[in-house]
């Protein structure tokens, strides 16, 4: 899914609201996170979750390819999922995540609860 | 020294529009070219033409005035493109807006008011490229802010201040959203646990309905207390360095037993105590505290 900016730039911006893709394969539960994470999105992330976490799946795979930025309230809704996962023996991981984002979830250990990849 | 006309471009497959736009922009002072089709467009581009605004209809032969957006955004981002449209495809226009035509024109149309939208958005175009000049020959800033707390957007300012280390060039745009995160951090952490005196241990870990932080915080919001208190922000950069000075009127907190503890501290954290500390500290190259504790500095150096 591509996104043109207001000054035209294609690809997702991190100004444009963020936005969810989920889909069903086999017994994984894929969620495409689109765009910035910042503090209000995340609320928006939570919310999501909520109605997320209750149905089928063994693992939620979260794609965040498409982030160019989440805050540290967006990482804290990831690990209420996790830890929410965790309690119903679900597990869950991340991939397409960019350098930067992978420096910064390795800086606060976030690999050593689930794998990440880039 | 006069300034060289500005050069519209033109396409339309009706013979009839080309020439009267031709006729009625060249009679404004513009210099007018012309095409049939996005492809003869694409070659003129090819070619190295250089223009000023596109004016374009969607219905096109070929490739169609959306396709031809779409392609030109990809080889030249800024370049004004107006689209013409008829009723049936206004809501094709509406949506090409959204994603990056400047504006649109519906058939039939007045060639008065063709002129004033074109007239409107080459000002508003030299307007952003003279902004863009300016910050071209820039070598120093210094922003200082003061807020309070109810009702300000920690977002809102790091967005503005990432944005002027983006018109200066510091870096490349994944390196500014880093910076623009490590500002929000900052900013959250002076308004929330600063001014708001909010304590993260109640965040919690539910997933349904409201966490006691945010009713707190929205009842801190309302109470003047808290909500009058002011935050002072300070943001200064160069091409080798920048910082940012956050100071609360809160309590401050012990930064010095945090700082040592985090130092030390190789465990998880998966409560919300700390990690957007972790955050800052992982962007930035330096970190300060005041005595006591309710202002921060961070320093970043351009490793360029």
């Amino acid at each position: 899914m591509e996104h043109v900016d207001e000054k035209g730039n294609l690809g997702p911006s991190k100004d444009s609201v963020m936005e969810l893709n989920i889909a069903k394969k086999n017994s994984s539960l894929l969620i495409e996170i689109i765009g910035a994470v910042d503090n209000e999105s995340a609320e928006e992330l939570k919310n999501q979750f909520e109605s997320l976490i209750d149905q089928e799946f063994k693992e939620a795979i979260f794609n965040l390819e498409l982030v160019p930025f989440i805050t540290s309230s967006g990482i804290g809704k990831l690990l209420v999922f996790y830890k929410n996962s965790l309690n119903r023996g679900k597990n869950m991981r991340v991939k397409g995540i960019s350098d930067n984002l992978f420096e910064l979830f390795k800086s606060i250990k976030l690999d050593n609860l689930f794998p990440i990849e880039k | 020294m006069e300034k060289s006309p500005e050069k519209i471009l033109v396409v339309d497959d009706e013979e009839l529009i080309i020439q009267l736009l031709r006729d009625y922009l060249a009679d404004l002072g513009y210099e007018v070219f012309t095409a049939y089709s996005s492809e003869e467009v694409l070659e003129k581009i090819g070619d190295g033409f250089d223009f000023d605004l596109v004016l374009s209809d969607i219905n096109l032969p070929g490739k169609s005035g959306i396709e031809l957006l779409r392609i030109i955004r990809e080889l030249k981002t800024d370049i004004p493109v107006v689209l013409l449209t008829g009723l049936k495809t206004l809501d094709n226009a509406i949506s090409a807006v959204k994603n990056g035509a400047t504006d649109y024109i519906t058939k039939p149309f007045e060639l008065k008011s063709v002129g004033q939208v074109i007239e409107r958005i080459l000002k508003k175009q030299h307007r952003i490229q003279w902004q863009e000049q300016i910050f071209e020959h820039l070598k120093y800033v210094k922003y200082y802010f003061q807020f309070q707390s109810s009702g300000f957007s920690p977002g809102l300012l790091s967005k503005e201040i990432a944005t002027v280390l983006k018109k200066i060039q510091f870096t490349n745009q994944a390196e500014i959203d880093q910076f623009e995160l490590a500002f929000t951090e900052v900013l959250v952490n002076a308004l929330e646990h600063g001014n708001l005196e909010l304590p993260s241990q109640t965040k919690g870990t539910d997933l349904a309905g409201k966490n006691p932080f945010e009713e707190l915080r929205e009842k801190r919001l309302k109470d003047p207390a808290f909500s009058q208190r002011s935050l002072f922000v300070t943001f200064e950069a160069d091409l080798d360095v920048f910082s940012l000075t956050v100071r609360d009127e809160g309590p401050g907190f012990d930064w010095k037993k945090y700082f040592h503890k985090s130092k030390q501290d190789n465990s998880v954290n998966t409560d919300h105590f700390g990690r957007g500390f972790k955050i800052i500290k992982h962007i930035s190259d330096e970190i300060h505290f005041n005595e006591k504790g309710n202002m921060i500095t961070i320093i970043k150096n351009n490793h360029r």
